[in-house]
């Protein structure tokens, strides 16, 4: 239990970041650095208002519309595919951290003292936080799975699939590109401010790798959910839930790991490992190349 | 000028960056509604490129293409979706190869619709099924069947039954049945062909099979090196024999 708990807190945190990478790369299927940007953006928004006096859920709301600024301006750079996605990217990533810095005006800003998001849970007890972050996921799930159920859900998955198709039938592909990296963006600043008030500052550095989690974490829940179902057609709510399963056994990972006592200084080489020994899984079987060289 | 023309190709020039000729030099052809233009050629004559200058994929470089009286670069991309469609021998230019049958014909919809919140319905998963069972035997019960794993056959035939779902004014055919089976091939070909005349659709079609372009089409034009070499018409046209294809089109 002493390993399970913590590792359902850790990714119920991180669960809003790795939704937006699953729209990004699993849905719009482009590898965005710029996650690791957006994460910080919004704990430097998030902490820069409410330091200042702005109400926390006002502050979250702000937040979130920096994470889809951040996913629009990755757009700009990518429009028309004249700038591969992993290099855009890393532009913005790279800019982001300028204007993290400019927004937090200092590398990091501690929040103890500034009102609590979650205040509101306080009477029930001192797991309340933790219930109120369930039911922020569960409210941000639903909204998932019922973007993803409709036709432009389906219009998503097809940019994915053959952008070039897209535009052929006459519908304006770059439209729905910088819609999907807005949303993917808006949840990982979500992500990063609800992680600044759950830890209780907010830091520079603070999202470093986190796009790299994020893709190992859903591609290993894809994997074991495609595992279980051969050959089925698309299911939103079997996505999800893999998604959901993929950042636990990532957490619970770490968790393990730490037990038994591996420096926590060589844990990402250790993670680096099995992220290789999935994403290298799960590309031989996309191209369904049995004696690949 | 005569107005009654679909398609006025003038004077038409096509040079990419990275070539040091002009792939096609001065085009000139006229189509009116109705015709079935044949497009013979080598490997390399300008058959495929002249698809791709009418469809947009090449920008023109000196010379224009007017679809109904009007430039087709003045078209909004929406309005050329509807009225032109490309079908090529590589089926992955025109299904969504990884989403399901269904989500495919929901897809192509979209060329005469906008995009919803809404999903697919029962009737409408009901009129696919009908819909698609006058094209392929198969199709109906593969609605939920990724396109990927559909055979050459059933794939380019639920591209046509997609295509015809709104019929075009112009229909542009790459080869499309090349990479077939001769039964399928023929199959194909010959659907096309009845669908063309009952819809009364437009169409160019550029193909490697003598007996197809003897066998289709009103008008048939041959290109070599990028320019047009032979041209013939209706009666001219029929009266044409397998040999005077080798002689004159390659």
């Amino acid at each position: 239990m002493d390993i399970l708990i913590p590792a359902l807190e850790q990714s119920a945190l991180f669960f809003p970041l790795a939704l937006g990478i699953y729209l990004s790369y699993g849905i719009l299927r482009t590898t965005d650095l710029t996650i690791d940007g957006s994460f910080v953006l919004g704990a430097a928004v998030f902490a820069r208002f409410l330091t200042n006096g702005v109400s926390p859920w006002l502050s979250l709301l702000l937040a979130i519309l920096a994470g889809f600024c951040a996913g629009i301006g990755v757009s700009f750079i990518q429009k028309g595919d004249r700038i591969n996605g992993l290099i855009a990217g890393v532009l913005a990533l790279f800019i982001l951290y300028s204007v993290n810095f400019q927004i937090m005006g200092r590398p990091n800003i501690g929040l103890y003292e500034a009102d609590n998001l979650f205040a509101l849970a306080m009477p029930l007890g001192p797991n309340g936080q933790w219930i109120m972050l369930v039911g922020l996921i569960t409210l941000i799930l639903l909204f998932m799975a019922f973007l993803l159920k409709t036709r432009l859900g389906l219009v998503l998955r097809a940019f994915g699939d053959n952008s070039h198709l897209l535009k052929n039938l006459g519908k304006n592909a770059e439209g729905y590109r910088f819609l999907g990296l807005a949303l993917s963006n808006g949840l990982a600043a979500c992500c990063g401010a609800l992680s600044a008030q759950i830890y209780g500052y907010a830091d520079i550095n603070m999202g470093f790798g986190v796009t790299l989690t994020g893709i190992g974490a859903v591609v290993i829940g894809l994997q074991l959910i495609k595992h279980f179902t051969i050959n089925r057609p698309y299911s939103v709510v079997l996505d999800l839930f893999g998604c959901f399963i993929g950042v636990f056994l990532y957490f619970l990972m770490i968790n393990i790991f730490l037990r038994i006592g591996i420096d926590p200084i060589n844990l990402k080489l250790v993670l680096g490992l099995v992220l290789i020994f999935f994403l290298r899984a799960a590309s031989t079987r996309r191209q369904g190349n049995a004696y690949g060289h | 000028m005569d107005t009654n023309h679909l398609l006025q190709i003038e004077h038409l020039q096509i040079k990419l960056p990275a070539m040091d000729r002009a792939i096609l030099q001065n085009i000139h052809y006229t189509i009116n509604p109705g015709d079935f233009v044949v497009v013979l050629g080598g490997n390399g004559s300008g058959k495929s490129s002249l698809i791709k200058a009418i469809n947009r994929t090449y920008p023109i470089s000196s010379g224009k293409i007017l679809f109904q009286q009007k430039p087709i670069a003045n078209y909004s991309q929406a309005d050329f979706a509807k009225q032109v469609i490309t079908l090529t021998q590589d089926t992955s230019h025109s299904l969504f190869n990884d989403l399901t049958v269904l989500e495919n014909c929901l897809l192509w919809e979209l060329r005469h619709e906008s995009v919803s919140l809404r999903y697919a319905t029962l009737t409408q998963r009901q009129f696919f099924h009908d819909y698609l069972a006058a094209f392929n035997a198969q199709l109906p019960e593969k609605l939920d069947t990724t396109c990927s794993r559909l055979s050459g056959g059933e794939k380019q035939a639920l591209i046509l039954a997609l295509c015809l779902r709104h019929p075009p004014t112009l229909l542009l055919l790459d080869e499309h049945t090349s990479a077939l089976d001769p039964k399928t091939g023929h199959y194909i070909m010959g659907r096309t062909h009845a669908e063309l005349i009952q819809h009364h659709i437009t169409c160019v079609m550029t193909t490697h099979d003598l007996d197809d372009a003897m066998a289709y089409g009103n008008r048939l034009l041959a290109l070599k090196e990028g320019k047009i070499v032979y041209q013939a018409d209706g009666e001219q046209k029929q009266q044409l024999k397998r040999s005077d294809l080798l002689t004159f089109c390659y």
